[in-house]
């Protein structure tokens, strides 16, 4: 067995250009660190900026109804992760502030990709992307001859005449092929985490290391796949060039269609949202208490007879700065079920995309990887959550500011930066990985099933090829 | 002798199953393609038509009621036919060949309410409901096939075609007929490529009378596609046929046809995506969404003032309705602040736009694939430009809009009837088709010169082969 792997390593070391290819896609995890570091610099820097403009015009606002202050408000803004540089994941496609309006539960606005150039929906180079798309392809190219070569040369029989066994022709192969990409890969993954770690040491955290670690294995399981899918085709042809042809056709449906096509049928069957709909669903939930005179007349009536009086006047609190809390209470569900509905449709489109894993493993391997950033729908949905947590806690405090304070003012009553102070900024950060990870499991039980299965589909295609080549074996 | 070579190919390459897969394989995904663009821009045109239809509506409402006003037919509250109440829709359709590339299509906004209420943030409306996981995948269409998939079937075809005679020793023995080695190759080349391009164009056709958006416009796109199309297939053949006449083994021939599939549709248009984008930043989009606070906090703070210098500006207005209120104008007010302090920065996004398209200018000159995807983009009207061009265009209008209704609701009046008619709807200007083809003339031109390039290093090395043998 040893004598095939050391034959092999020198086989595959022999080929200059696999060494240039391998030189070239080094150099492109190279690019790709770089382009990613200067985006999330440009992003720290921005959202800073924000950050601070807001406070600055939120606190220079002036004397004001706490109301008014209210529908002015302020945004939140999403933190960025530190991995985002290896795999930004749908980050870009999702808003990154929150504007905590007073009767409306905004959506996130202002999406990076909308700002990106001609080519950025066409190529978007990241370590992720290289990792998932064309490390795959680099293993096909290195190892399509494994046993197509072979059979093709006529060696895999004189091999066989010596002695070797199935198994050990196996072992052999396998351990040479998944020896070289696992080195290659730990090069190349201690370089990128190197980098993050030397480029923003700041974000180095327990949570970060446990994160990068579930990156290696995810990217780990996922490259060995491909190793074995390499051997399993090669092994069902007897020539070089129907072997890379088949893997060139299995890359293009693993890799290239089956994610988009898993896309795609989600979309088809769970449509994505009409933008105009759902802002009018959105509207109709601020409108509840507004749009129900009945149930104004009776939470008033209700009101007056808690407080003992009979008119709106000898209230104790301002009734106008009750209301409006209340109407805020009333929207709450209303907003809860408009996003539910939204997050019901997501996870429709989303279960269909993991359906199409049967047919790939880069469905779930770019689903685990992106978690592991940071920067997937999950982390997406606990920012808008936590703006949304803020924006209501916000809104009843100014309420309550002028429900209590108003006296006889009124309408006319105003606050002053005093109150304005008393909010802070939104401190959300990204949850932890330990706490959050359970969500993934079935993406890491489909990756460990794929692994699995195309091991044991490597070995029952070696076999094949060796009972064709000596039929008596 | 050419019948003799295609006889073996059909025997070698046809019959024995690769160009079946190869075949069968464009034709699978580019029929998905396309009829998933088909789904994809039915959805968009009906949601837009829709929307448009229902503004329109509301817009002729609103008129007759001011007409009604006008005639003194009604007693009006101050919120009827009050100006700030006047939206027009603006809808950015798909074009005739939106199914063939969806490009940007599905991540720009594609409507807008122009109405004075609106700033030039808020016009385009709460758009941003599409679930990020999906949209990032960013659509399957026939752009995206025939960009990055036809490279690597035709590798996957061609990669041995002397190789594959050397390994055997059987290159030799072809070479005592009267055959050239050149000829012998590009036949091999034309025939396989060849036939995943005609495969490839009948199912294009097919897609094109099928999913029938209808119209001239249509046909007139197809056929800019259909040229960029047989470029870029001529550029590919042309390098591969380069790559296996310069390298001997059949794994060395596809690593290098690889690497250059890699370095042409991959590596070198992300790096020119992240140079532009590196070397002209857009400012950014929260330094916008700070302006327009500070605008809107600064008119919020000073309304009085604000609207006592805007009455001076128009000493021909007359107060009218005082019991409208004071956020009529408000809105209004700080909307117009929120333009002049954004202005530098919309400036400037079209100074780092300018710049890009500068730089992408000559950077699609170092890979063939981002000249083919900017022309099928261009093609199909799914081009950043085109959705750059819907969100000025809107801006124009939103602010020709706040022109005309600006004094009428700063001093609290209505317009007239008149006034009101004089408005135009939104109409998207497209580009004309004579711009687009000017845009491809030049880039299709460098494909063609790279494929001759191409075409006589392969025959020179073909050539030299040929007496090495």
């Amino acid at each position: 067995m040893n004598a095939i792997v050391r034959k092999d390593i020198l086989v595959l070391r022999r080929e200059t250009l696999l060494t240039v290819l391998l030189a070239t896609t080094v150099v492109l995890v190279l690019v790709s660190l770089l382009a990613g570091l200067q985006r999330e610099q440009v992003f720290a820097k921005e959202k800073a900026a924000a950050e601070q403009t807001d406070k600055a015009v939120w606190m220079d606002q002036g004397d004001r109804n706490p109301h008014s202050a209210a529908h002015f408000s302020r945004y939140a803004f999403r933190p960025a992760s530190p991995l985002a540089l290896l795999d930004p994941g749908t980050s870009d496609f999702a808003g990154m502030a929150v504007w905590m309006e007073a009767h409306y539960q905004d959506p996130a606005v202002f999406r990076r990709a909308e700002d990106g150039g001609e080519l950025s929906r066409y190529a978007l180079l990241s370590p992720a992307f290289l990792l998932l798309t064309a490390a795959p392809l680099l293993i096909f190219v290195m190892l399509h001859a494994s046993v197509a070569g072979e059979r093709e040369d006529g060696t895999l029989r004189q091999l066989l005449a010596t002695g070797v066994g199935a198994r050990q022709f196996f072992s052999g192969k396998l351990g040479a092929g998944w020896g070289i990409t696992m080195l290659v890969y730990t090069a190349v993954f201690l370089l990128i985490a190197g980098f993050a770690a030397l480029t923003t040491p700041a974000a180095l955290s327990g949570d970060t290391a446990l994160r990068l670690a579930t990156m290696y294995f995810v990217y780990a399981a996922y490259l060995s796949i491909y190793v074995a899918v390499a051997f399993a085709v090669s092994a069902l042809f007897r020539t070089r060039q129907a072997a890379f042809l088949a893997l060139a056709g299995v890359w293009t449906l693993m890799v290239v269609l089956a994610p988009r096509l898993g896309s795609d049928a989600g979309v088809a069957v769970s449509s994505q949202p009409d933008a105009r709909a759902v802002a009018q669903e959105l509207r109709a939930a601020s409108d509840i208490w507004f749009a129900d005179k009945e149930r104004q007349q009776r939470i008033q009536d209700e009101l007056l007879e808690q407080h003992g009086v009979s008119e709106v006047a000898d209230l104790p609190i301002n009734y106008s700065a009750y209301t409006l809390q209340v109407s805020e209470d009333f929207s709450v569900p209303e907003f809860e079920r408009v996003y539910d509905g939204l997050d019901d449709r997501y996870r429709a489109q989303e279960s269909v995309m993991r359906g199409f894993s049967l047919l790939s493993p880069a469905i779930a391997a770019g689903s685990l990887s992106r978690g592991a950033a940071g920067t997937d729908r999950a982390h997406q949905k606990a920012f808008t959550v936590a703006a949304e947590l803020h924006r209501r806690e916000m809104i009843r405090m100014l309420n309550e500011d002028y429900m209590y304070n108003a006296g006889d003012a009124g309408s006319a009553y105003t606050a002053d930066a005093a109150l304005w102070a008393q909010f802070e900024d939104l401190d959300h950060d990204l949850p932890a990985l330990a706490a959050i990870g359970g969500r993934y499991a079935s993406d890491a039980v489909l990756l460990l099933l794929w692994l699995a299965a195309s091991m044991l589909a490597a070995y029952a295609s070696v076999q094949r090829a060796i009972r064709h080549e000596v039929p008596t074996a | 002798m050419t019948g003799a070579i295609l006889y073996q190919e059909r025997l070698s390459f046809v019959t024995r199953g690769p160009a079946l897969i190869a075949v069968i394989l464009i034709a699978a995904t580019l029929i998905y393609a396309g009829f998933s663009g088909d789904q994809w821009r039915d959805a968009r045109l009906q949601s837009l038509e829709s929307f448009e239809a229902e503004q329109l509506q509301s817009l002729a409402e609103w008129r007759d009621t001011l007409a009604d006003i006008e005639a003194g037919t009604v007693e009006p509250s101050p919120f009827d036919g009050n100006p700030m109440s006047i939206s027009f829709p603006a809808v950015l359709l798909p074009s005739g060949l939106g199914d063939f590339a969806i490009g940007h299509a599905d991540l720009h906004p594609a409507s807008a309410t122009i109405s004075p209420w609106r700033n030039l943030s808020s016009v385009f409306g709460r758009y941003q409901f599409d679930n990020p996981t999906t949209l990032a995948s960013s659509r399957f269409d026939v752009a995206l096939v025939i960009v990055l998939l036809m490279p690597v079937l035709m590798i996957a075809v061609s990669f041995d075609v002397l190789a594959a005679d050397r390994s055997r020793g059987s290159l030799s023995m072809l070479m005592s007929f009267p055959i050239r080695l050149p000829r012998l190759a590009w036949t091999r080349l034309l025939f396989r490529n060849g036939l995943l391009w005609a495969t490839a164009i009948a199912v294009m056709l097919l897609l094109l009378f099928m999913n029938d958006a209808g119209g001239g416009d249509r046909y007139a796109r197809f056929g800019l596609w259909l040229a960029v199309c047989l470029a870029y297939a001529a550029f590919w053949t042309t390098l591969i046929a380069f790559c296996v006449a310069s390298v001997r083994t059949a794994t060395n021939a596809a690593a290098a046809l690889i690497a250059a599939w890699m370095l042409i549709t991959l590596a070198i248009p992300a790096t020119v995506a992240t140079v532009s984008e590196a070397a002209y930043p857009t400012p950014s989009r929260l330094a916008f969404l700070s302006e327009i606070r500070l605008a809107q906090g600064e008119t919020n703070r000073e309304l009085a003032d604000v609207t006592a210098g805007f009455l001076l500006d128009h000493p021909e207005l007359s107060v009218g309705d005082e019991s409208l209120p004071s956020y009529f104008r408000a809105a209004y007010l700080s909307n117009e602040a929120a333009r002049g302090n954004t202005r530098p920065i919309l400036e400037a996004y079209e100074a780092a736009r300018a710049g890009r398209a500068r730089t992408l200018g000559w950077a699609q000159y170092l890979s063939p694939s981002i000249i083919a995807q900017r022309l099928f983009n261009i093609a199909a009207g799914a081009d950043l430009e085109r959705q750059h061009r819907f969100q000025a265009q809107t801006r124009d209008a939103l602010q020709a809009l706040s022109a005309v209704v600006g004094p009428a609701v700063v001093s609290r009046n209505r317009l007239s009837v008149a006034e009101f008619d004089t408005l135009s709807p939104f109409r998207f200007e497209e580009r004309a088709l004579s711009g687009m083809v000017s845009a491809a003339v030049l880039p299709m031109a460098f494909l063609l010169l790279a494929s001759i390039v191409f075409g006589w290093l392969a025959q020179r090395r073909l050539a030299s082969v040929r007496l090495h043998e």
